[in-house]
């Protein structure tokens, strides 16, 4: 029977605290939802955190490349090997290989090497053409590790149409400037001089390491590294703002370039090396012969230097040089060329790619001489490799002299260029006296010359005179560039600097630094 | 056997407390969900700004290192001397929640964060007020992002470009 006050009870016994413990397990089950909605959202910002940080770790470590490159460049002169570069191994206090370094005002650190083998192991010497630029970025705890393979200006190579990769990096001596003058110490001569008679017109940046001495007319198109020694002698400067600041930019010596451009240890005199007949070309001068009107290896013969012992270039003294005699003959040949009538006199001076050891250097317009730069090496196969023509130059007493129209063979083609490109001719100049360039003034009209000089000496002893004609219409056009201790100039020249037709660093040039080249890895 | 019950009066006050209880905590708990959702809501939000502003970021620092070394602008002289420096500060670009840039006109309305790029040059050539590049200058490039219109700060992308490098 049932209890009839419990008939008086609203809710039966079982059914008390119902309401509590459903708002109990209501608020368990929002806790358990909330609980993981936060554990998600805090996992969503933290991958988000993640991703803006691994996007921002691989400037880092970008960064960190390009700051070895600027290292290297700035102390790729040092004389001692290891401080050209950073070498691996894990400093004090740090937790990665290299040199730790950082972008200002950004978030993250860097941390980077140069090595010569992939792995990051072995130094880099600052030589080896092959090396490895290591870097690790790191940003809230995310690293991440980027590895270029670079190579050194002169290992590399253009294709046959010029529409490779020709290197216009400043690593080589001529990829960026136009003008530079490097060391006065040599008497009272300043780096740049610019008389009363020169008007001179450069395409290309114009800079010095000391002074200027400008009473002249010099138009360029922008200047670098004018040192705090400069002088505003003129108006041209003074007009183009142009303020004095100390820095410097080292250039290595051309003993230090020679012993590059031919792979010597740093105590090898490369001089002695390349008076060795194996180690120059000299013996590939050629001259044309009247066999044809065209370029050919069949349409040249041998030339020779002088016979004295010096490696002497002149053409000045026939009895006493036999440059522009073939060999057995007396006579030098005669012959038509590039719209050239034969003439009694008119002889052509073949310098087929190569490296030519020279003392003393005078070839004058005294006997109807031209100089063809064959750049393409017609008369000896081909130059697939743009090999330049360069002309090393030391040991002669006598200042030296070129007063002749140069042309140049087309790589690839069968014709001669009377401008040519300054990528494929040189002249290093280590003598202590003066190498002029000058106008032909038997000719009429512009004198175009084309190459690149360079003319660097640890005493400044070296200068590179360049001449032109009395008026804007009989002026020395020189396409290419000129680095020299001092440089000085007279009458109207105008150098053209490199620009979209005209080429100016060879992948053969020497090396001056480095540039990031071929792979890149990021991992 | 006889069941012992409590009172009436007992009964009745037993529930109603029950129920007190159950309310305040059924309240308090459904404050605290909607607390909680908007936190949830809110971070949510900033996650995605995050990932958006971060690819605009990217965006702009890869954009700059297309521009290249020799043509990102030049600013003003900011120090003489051994190695002399520049600063260009760029304009404000202001962009969506979707990472979409939006005019600074529209920006009040649409604009839910902005970035300003900075570029610092060290080792210049000066001349006068202005200066030039040379050939070891380096050219140090940031990408500052902000909130907006908050303006507050969430981050900066930054890295260097030389001549020649990558």
């Amino acid at each position: 029977m049932r209890d009839p006050r419990l008939s008086k009870c609203p809710r039966p016994a079982r059914e008390r605290g119902t309401a509590l413990i459903m708002a109990l397990s209501f608020a368990l089950v929002a806790a358990f939802i909330l609980a993981g909605a936060l554990l998600l959202v805090g996992q969503r910002m933290g991958y988000s955190r993640i991703d803006v940080s691994e996007n921002a770790v691989l400037f880092i470590a970008e960064a960190g490349i390009n700051d070895e490159l600027d290292f290297v460049n700035r102390n790729i002169t040092n004389p001692t090997p290891t401080l050209r570069s950073t070498p691996p191994g894990v400093r004090s206090g740090q937790r990665f290989s290299g040199r730790r370094g950082s972008v200002a005002g950004a978030e993250g650190d860097f941390w980077v090497f140069t090595s010569a083998d992939r792995e990051g192991t072995v130094a880099w010497d600052g030589r080896n053409p092959i090396y490895y630029v290591h870097s690790i970025g790191q940003v809230d705890g995310i690293t991440r590790q980027v590895r270029i393979n670079g190579t050194l200006p002169g290992a590399g190579t253009v294709s046959a149409d010029r529409s490779g990769p020709v290197p216009t990096s400043i690593q080589g001596p001529f990829g960026f400037f136009s003008v530079f003058g490097i060391n006065e110490k040599q008497g009272s001569n300043p780096c740049l001089n610019i008389p009363g008679s020169a008007v001179v017109n450069v395409t290309g940046v114009v800079g010095v390491n000391g002074r200027i001495s400008q009473s002249g007319t010099l138009n360029f198109t922008s200047g670098q590294n004018f040192g705090t020694a400069y002088q505003a002698i003129g108006t041209q400067l003074t007009g183009s703002g142009v303020s004095g600041r100390a820095h410097v930019l080292n250039w290595l010596s051309v003993d230090e370039v020679a012993r590059r451009a031919f792979g010597l240890g740093s105590t090898v005199n490369p001089w002695d090396h390349l008076a060795v007949a194996g180690n120059n070309d000299n013996g590939r001068v050629r001259m044309f012969a009247p066999t044809g009107s065209s370029l050919s290896t069949t349409g040249t013969v041998s030339a020779r230097f002088s016979s004295s012992g010096q490696t002497v270039l002149t053409n000045s003294n026939y009895s006493k040089n036999d440059l522009m005699l073939p060999s057995g003959t007396s006579r030098g040949r005669l012959g038509s060329f590039e719209g050239v009538t034969a003439v009694n006199g008119v002889r052509t001076l073949i310098f087929p790619p190569g490296d030519y050891l020279i003392s003393d250097l005078s070839l004058d317009n005294l006997a109807e001489t031209r100089v063809i730069i064959d750049f393409g090496g017609l008369t000896v196969g081909g130059n697939p490799t743009y090999r330049p023509i360069r002309f090393w130059m030391n040991g002669g007493s006598n200042n030296d002299l070129l007063r002749l129209p140069l042309s140049m063979t087309v790589p690839g083609g069968t014709g001669i260029s009377s401008t040519g490109s300054a990528m494929g001719f040189r002249i290093f100049y280590n003598k202590a006296s003066v190498f002029n360039l000058e106008r032909d003034t038997s000719s009429t009209g512009v004198h175009r010359a084309f190459g690149a000089i360079y003319s660097v000496t640890p005493d400044g002893r070296t200068s590179i005179d360049i001449k032109g004609g009395g008026s804007f219409g009989t002026r020395l056009e020189l396409r290419g560039a000129v680095v020299a201790d001092q440089v000085s100039f007279n009458g109207y020249t105008t150098i053209i600097g490199a620009t979209a037709d005209n080429f100016v660093t060879n992948p053969n040039d020497p090396i001056m630094g480095v540039q990031y080249a071929t792979a890149y890895t990021a991992r | 056997m006889r069941l012992r019950t409590p009172p009436a009066r007992q009964r009745r006050a037993f529930g109603l407390v029950e129920l007190l209880v159950a309310l305040v905590l059924f309240a308090v708990t459904t404050g605290t969900v909607a607390l909680v959702s908007q936190a949830v809501m809110r971070a949510g939000d900033t996650s995605r700004v995050l990932e958006v502003a971060g690819i605009t970021a990217h965006r702009d620092l890869e954009m700059a290192k297309i521009t290249g070394w020799a043509n990102l602008p030049l600013g003003t002289v900011q120090s003489t001397g051994a190695r002399a420096t520049g600063r260009w500060t760029g304009p404000i670009r202001y962009y969506d929640g979707q990472g979409v840039e939006v005019s600074a006109s529209q920006a009040p309305q649409r604009a839910r964060y902005r970035v300003q790029r900075f570029i610092d040059d060290d080792d210049v050539s000066v001349w006068g007020t202005t200066y030039t590049l040379q050939p070891l200058t380096i050219r140090r490039v940031r990408a500052e992002v902000r909130r907006y219109p908050e303006n507050s700060y969430l981050f900066t992308y930054g890295t260097l470009i030389v001549r020649g490098g990558i």
